[in-house]
């Protein structure tokens, strides 16, 4: 909203960024303050519009496709990249004809890459609030799920593990178990943190009422995933419309009623408890169904080939043809609409992130809360500006 | 609140002593090497190529095989500067071993670049004291920040090497900046680096602000070095996309040690 209907006598406006504080993505934030407390705020995104769809458009193959969409946001590259493999898989029917252990795969996977950003997001609201040991632990805690990331799957940031009707990355059993019990392990420690900083005080009352957005205004704005779980709304695609095999476990959602920053900071423990439970449970289906290595899920390349051949025969009559997939990612739902497809890529891709809901959400949020506060309600949000502009 | 501090000393030391000690953790991979000893092209013995799979798989063309025949060339075979890590190669390779190859691309752990900036001429130390970066965000995917973000972490810990980040340019000796250049965030660069007392210098972090990485064509590209303001700036680039956080440090260290080749 333009900051004439909120400005009074004595109010002032000032702006901050694009280029921020330490390292931080670019936007511009125009306040409205009287000082202390904060009357209006306008955000201004769009300073790194890459154009991704054109980009994506002049790619040569799909692989080149996925590489791209991990890369419009980092740390959401395998939600993204599964979003947009489920769409291709709906595309061409291979959905019901991919393997079980590779939709399990999926799964500990993504709750994988949940765990690492809510334990990060914990370092940054710890760093909000100025306590600055705890804020170290987990840091060194999501340091520790990188480098086991990068060990198994030579990528810090789980970049080019999905492809179309599989995963690239060969793994062993031995591998994934070695991996749930280094996260097992990781977790319980932050679990030791989360323990402690509950009895922080200082820490618990600064998030406790701050940026507070009540259910009325979170369903105004369509809030998606932790801001909306924060609000009372049950929004987690995993279990209103479950996809690969969230349905066989039994999620239960976790939801907080205050809108608060402390409950956006509950949901993410809940969750990362959550996914722990989930990355187990794909672990027993793996060893359940005689999984041994990746690789042996890897046969239906030459079923894709033919499909995609036959989808280029008939390019001229198909273009209505259209695919659709989403997934679940650790700020919320990702969806992926895709078109056109040209024998080797699909010229149409569009792809929603939570964030254009949230933003909103955010700047409405912000409204009459203290300046001091601002930094502890824009972390507790987990933005990422780059799958805003896109 | 004092249980923290006590949580804090008993949490012990955990950081790594690079750069004393190259001891990079299990799984380290700063970049991607051929072995041309492996490789069919140079194994059939014959100038024209046999097997050019790595090469059209690359999706940044980061691969130029012609190189493999000449002693002269054998080390830019694989462009670093052009290398987002994607792995696509050693996936296309490793398929070829299947059928007679030997798999000749794999993942390295060395710091071995040549990072010699433009217009820079001796070995010398510019700064005395601790080094102070300012970052820019140039239009990256958040990967870079969260990198150079970790380094803040305990287990690299810039801090004890005297690295700091600074929120103002007027006190920066480094600008790093992360992402493809934007038409809007290039001029926005332009006017931090004006910013920046002299001397200084720039590290272009990540692939894409070298040259685009994945999302190189008309709108989204790295910046032009050929730039009039870039002229006489001294420019590193840091490849891979995204850089691993050691990769940082050790460019970060090496300007302020004075160590560059």
């Amino acid at each position: 909203m333009p900051h004439s209907k909120y400005k009074f006598l004595g109010d002032y406006e000032f702006i901050w960024g694009p280029v921020r504080k330490g390292v931080s993505e670019s936007i511009l934030f125009n306040f409205l303050s009287s000082g202390e407390e904060l009357h209006n705020l306008e955000i201004t995104a769009g300073y790194k519009k890459r154009n991704y769809e054109n980009v994506l458009a002049g790619k040569r193959n799909l692989n080149e496709q996925i590489l791209l969409i991990e890369r419009i946001s980092g740390l959401h590259a395998f939600a993204a990249s599964l979003s947009f493999c489920l769409s291709v898989e709906d595309f061409f029917g291979l959905a019901d004809k991919i393997h079980n252990n590779i939709k399990i795969l999926r799964m500990f996977f993504a709750e994988f890459e949940r765990i690492r950003n809510h334990i990060e997001n914990l370092s940054e609201i710890a760093e909000s609030t100025y306590i600055v040991v705890p804020s170290a632990l987990y840091a060194y805690h999501a340091e520790m799920l990188k480098q086991l990331s990068q060990k198994y799957l030579n990528s810090r940031y789980l970049m080019g593990i999905n492809e179309i009707g599989g995963v690239r990355k060969n793994l062993s059993l031995e591998d994934i178990e070695n991996i749930l019990d280094s996260v097992k392990s990781t977790v319980n420690k932050v679990k030791a943190v989360i323990k402690k900083n509950m009895e922080t005080k200082s820490h618990i009352d600064r998030l406790k009422t701050t940026g507070k957005i009540d259910l009325k205004t979170a369903k105004r704005f369509r809030a998606n995933g932790v801001a909306a779980k924060s609000a009372g709304i049950s929004l987690d695609l995993r279990i209103n419309r479950p996809y690969l095999l969230y349905g066989e476990t039994n999620l239960e959602p976790v939801i907080f009623e205050d809108g608060d920053a402390f409950s956006r900071y509950m949901v993410r423990i809940g969750e990362i408890g959550q996914s722990l439970n989930i990355i187990g449970y794909c672990c027993d289906m793996l060893k359940r169904n005689g999984f041994s290595y990746t690789a042996d899920y890897l046969s239906r390349q030459g079923e894709f080939e033919e499909l995609k051949e036959s989808e280029n025969r008939n390019f001229k009559y198909g273009r209505l043809k259209h695919g659709f997939g989403y997934a679940e990612s650790s700020e919320g739902a990702i969806f992926c609409y895709i078109k056109d497809f040209d024998g080797n890529i699909f010229k149409k891709i569009n792809i929603k992130y939570p964030f254009e809901n949230n933003y909103k959400l955010f700047a409405d949020g912000t409204k009459n809360t203290m300046m001091m506060d601002f930094n502890i309600n824009e972390t507790s949000y987990n933005f990422s500006v780059a799958a805003l502009d896109k | 609140m004092a249980f923290w501090t006590y949580d804090g000393l008993k949490f012990g030391i955990k950081s790594v002593k690079f750069p004393k000690e190259n001891d990079f953790y299990d799984g380290f991979i700063s970049s991607i090497k051929i072995d041309e000893q492996k490789c069919l092209n140079r194994t059939k013995k014959t100038m024209n190529l046999k097997c050019r799979e790595c090469q059209l798989a690359c999706p940044a063309d980061a691969i130029n095989l012609n190189n493999i025949f000449d002693s002269k060339t054998l080390g830019k075979v694989i462009n670093v500067n052009r290398c987002i890590f994607c792995g696509l190669c050693i996936d296309a390779c490793n398929e070829v071993a299947g059928f007679g190859g030997m798999g000749a691309i794999n993942y390295a752990s060395d710091l071995n670049f040549d990072i010699r900036p433009q217009n820079y001429e001796v070995k010398k130390k510019i700064f005395k004291k601790s080094l102070f970066v300012k970052h820019i965000d140039t239009g990256s995917c958040g990967a870079c920040e969260s990198e150079i973000n970790a380094l803040n972490n305990p287990y690299y810990n810039m801090h004890r090497l005297g690295v700091f980040i600074t929120p103002s340019p007027r006190f920066a000796d480094v600008l790093l900046a992360t992402g493809t250049f934007t038409e809007r965030m290039t001029e926005v660069f332009f006017n931090v680096l004006d910013n920046i007392p002299k001397p200084r210098f720039i590290v272009l972090t990540g692939s894409c602000a070298i040259f685009g990485g994945v999302f190189e064509n008309g709108t989204a590209k790295g910046i032009d070095l050929n730039l009039s303001p870039l002229l006489n700036e001294n420019v590193i680039v840091l490849p891979h996309c995204p850089p691993n956080p050691f990769e940082i440090l050790n460019i970060l260290l090496l300007i302020k040690n004075g160590g560059l080749k």
